[in-house]
Order: structure tokens, then C-alpha cells, then sequence
């Protein structure tokens, strides 16, 4: 796999990274973040991640949720999670 | 006749809007940028645009990765804001312009730049910060026509195909037998990569406002990869600048222009432009 530079185009990104990209973009209604926030794993197994994205997810592990296919405009929605909780 | 009276573009980074919806404009660092904006409001009230066609990219709001197009307009009543991640905001409604959309549309369409036509589309903060700089009250004046640019998913449409969206936006505009007084709003960029300090450029930001104003074609000869490059992977939110340009073509007069660096961790840019003929 080689390594995806944001902003422009990776094969590899654009073939993954569909379903983590789905539930981030779920981020953007606050019952879901709720949801998200009281069960991390069985949320993203909802939304069929698979084990190696779900650990880099609960990680917030930006460098590996780039590398699974994340784009920045949707992991930036899981940035989000954390600072609602911290209000 | 419609007639185009000027061009806008701007920086969107959400601290701005916040930082309006507070009323601390003069209270923080990059005062100046807000300071950049009361010849703005000066030249609106004496142009008094009705109609804000406003070329933004969208930031996963209204479009996700099951349906992302490459160029959508907006054909609506209305444009609703909603939550982004950060929380419910306040209701907010910008009302549309529906018989100046579809001529828009048609127009485009007849020229080959096959839109997605939105009947309903939330109003990503991308463009309702340019709004709010705008009419920092809240109340705004002018109906609305959104135009995304896909920033999202790459391929992205070439600096060269956003300016000439823009030149067919412009003749669309043109075209248009209502006599509406149109502004064009350029939201996005300059350099920045999101969530990445350290990725603004000000000398490219500078020379590209200096493009933007003299030799916008220069700008078109840059390829995608270049900009990010340059300017970071959201420095392409640049293509929105390079469309209002496209769509207020010739040579301008620029009403007022500043660079702030940083905003947030933005090259913060702003510049007014008319039609020297105006
Ligand atoms: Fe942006």
C-alpha cells in the first residue's frame, strides 16, 4: 500500500477507507455522538469497520486512520466527539 | 438586466464565525482581518447586491463519499445550517434564489459543465461564514445561490476547469433577463492543511492574491498536486477564489484586500474586487 498524501489521489485510499469515512461522517448528528462516545467499538462494528480500524479509531490514531483510507474532511468529524464531551 | 457588481473572496475557518457570533471581533489576534471588512460593508451598502452566489466547498456536511459531485449548485427556497460535529447550532435559514438557479443551471449545462442540481442542500459553515463577514449581524440582505466544489474526495476538478466554471457562471449571469445586482463569493483557503499548524505559505498566498488581482490564468497552470504542494491539501479551497475570478472577468479595481496569518492555522486572506468598468 503506499502511503496517501492528503489532498491528493491514492488508490488505495479511494478502494479503503469507505466505511471508517461513513461512520465519522455519522459524527455530524449529536445522537450519534452520543452513541459513538458511550460505545466506541460496537459503533464503529455497526457501521462494519473492520478490528484493525476500530483499534486505530478508539487509538484516535490519526497517522494509521490516514494510512486505513480516513480522509481529513470526515476524521476531522472524530476530532469533533472528544471536544463536545470536554463542553 | 442581471449584471455582476463584484467579487469576494475569503477565508471560512469556523474560528471566524465564532468568533463573530461573540462580537469579539476586536479582541482577537487577528483583528485586523475583521478591520479589512468595514470598507467591505461600506461598498455594500452603496451596491447593494440582492443575490450572493457563493462558490464554496463543502466539508462532509451535505455531501458524503456514497455521492460526491464534482460541481453542485443549489436549486432551493431555502438553505438550512446544521451540525457539523461541534453541536446543534442556532437555526439558521438563507433564503434562496430559485429562477436565477435554474437559469444558472441551464446555462451551465448548455455550456458542458454538467451540474448536480441540489433541491435541498445544508449550508456548510464554508459558506455561511462568508455570509456572516458579509452581514456580521446576521441579517442578511440577499438571497443565496450555494456552488460546491469537490474539496473532498481527490480527483479534483483542475484549477483551470474552476476558472472557467467561473466565466460560464458569469455569462449565465449575464443572460438573465431579471435585473438582479449579483456578488460572487470566492470561500476558502489560502494555504492551510487541516489539522496540520505549520502548512501556510505566505508568500504563495501573497503572490496568488497578486494572481488573482493581475494574471488569474497564471494561477490555472498550476496542477492539483502542486498546490497541495504549495499550500497544503486544503490550499486547494484556492479553486474557489480562482472561480469568483473567472466569473468576474477583465480587469478589476480592488475594493479592499488584507492577508492575516495566522487565523487559526490559516493563511487568513480576504479581497474585494469589482469590474473596473463599474
Ligand atoms: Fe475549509
Amino acid at each position: 500500500m503506499t502511503k496517501p498524501q492528503p489532498g491528493k489521489f491514492n488508490l488505495d485510499a479511494a478502494l479503503g477507507g469507505y466505511a471508517l469515512n461513513k461512520m465519522c461522517h455519522s459524527l455530524n448528528r449529536a445522537e450519534n455522538r452520543v452513541a459513538f462516545a458511550s460505545d466506541e467499538r460496537g459503533y464503529c462494528a455497526r457501521y462494519g469497520l473492520g478490528e484493525e480500524e476500530i483499534a486505530a479509531v478508539v487509538a484516535r490514531d490519526k497517522p494509521r486512520l490516514f494510512e486505513l483510507g480516513g480522509n481529513m474532511y470526515f476524521l476531522a468529524k472524530l476530532d469533533r466527539v472528544k471536544k463536545v464531551e470536554e463542553i | 438586466m442581471a449584471r455582476i457588481v463584484g467579487g469576494l473572496g475569503t477565508s471560512h475557518v469556523p474560528m471566524i464565525g465564532r468568533t463573530i457570533a461573540a462580537a469579539k471581533q476586536k479582541d482577537v489576534p487577528f483583528a485586523p482581518f475583521f478591520e479589512a471588512y468595514v470598507p467591505v460593508h461600506e461598498w455594500l451598502r452603496k451596491m447593494r447586491p440582492d443575490v450572493a452566489i457563493v462558490l464554496y466547498n463543502d466539508h462532509g456536511l451535505n455531501f458524503a463519499l456514497d455521492n460526491m459531485p464534482t460541481f453542485a449548485i443549489g436549486a432551493a427556497h431555502h438553505y438550512d445550517n446544521a451540525d457539523e460535529g461541534w453541536g446543534q447550532p442556532e437555526p439558521r435559514r438563507f433564503r434562496g434564489a430559485p429562477e436565477l438557479s435554474w437559469h444558472i443551471i441551464q446555462s451551465l449545462v448548455a455550456d458542458e459543465f454538467d451540474m448536480s442540481v441540489c433541491r435541498e442542500m445544508l449550508f456548510d459553515h464554508a459558506g455561511i461564514t462568508a455570509l456572516d463577514l458579509l452581514f456580521p449581524d446576521h441579517d442578511v440582505p440577499v438571497t443565496t445561490i450555494p456552488v460546491v466544489i469537490n474539496a473532498v474526495q481527490p480527483p479534483l476538478p483542475t484549477a483551470l476547469r474552476c476558472y472557467k466554471l467561473g466565466q460560464a457562471i458569469g455569462k449565465a449571469v449575464a443572460s438573465f433577463a431579471g435585473d438582479s445586482r449579483v456578488l460572487i463569493v470566492g470561500s476558502g483557503g489560502l494555504s492551510h492543511e487541516l489539522g496540520v499548524f505549520g502548512k501556510i505559505n505566505e508568500p504563495f498566498d501573497r503572490l496568488t492574491m497578486d494572481r488573482i488581482e493581475h494574471d488569474p490564468i497564471a494561477l490555472t497552470r498550476y496542477s492539483n498536486d502542486e498546490i497541495v504542494d504549495l499550500a497544503g491539501a486544503q490550499g486547494l479551497e484556492l479553486m474557489t477564489w480562482l472561480a469568483m475570478r473567472g466569473a468576474v472577468e477583465g480587469p478589476v479595481n480592488v475594493i479592499n484586500s488584507v492577508y492575516h496569518a495566522p487565523i487559526s492555522h490559516t493563511g487568513g486572506a480576504m479581497m474585494l474586487i469589482a469590474p473596473a468598468a463599474e
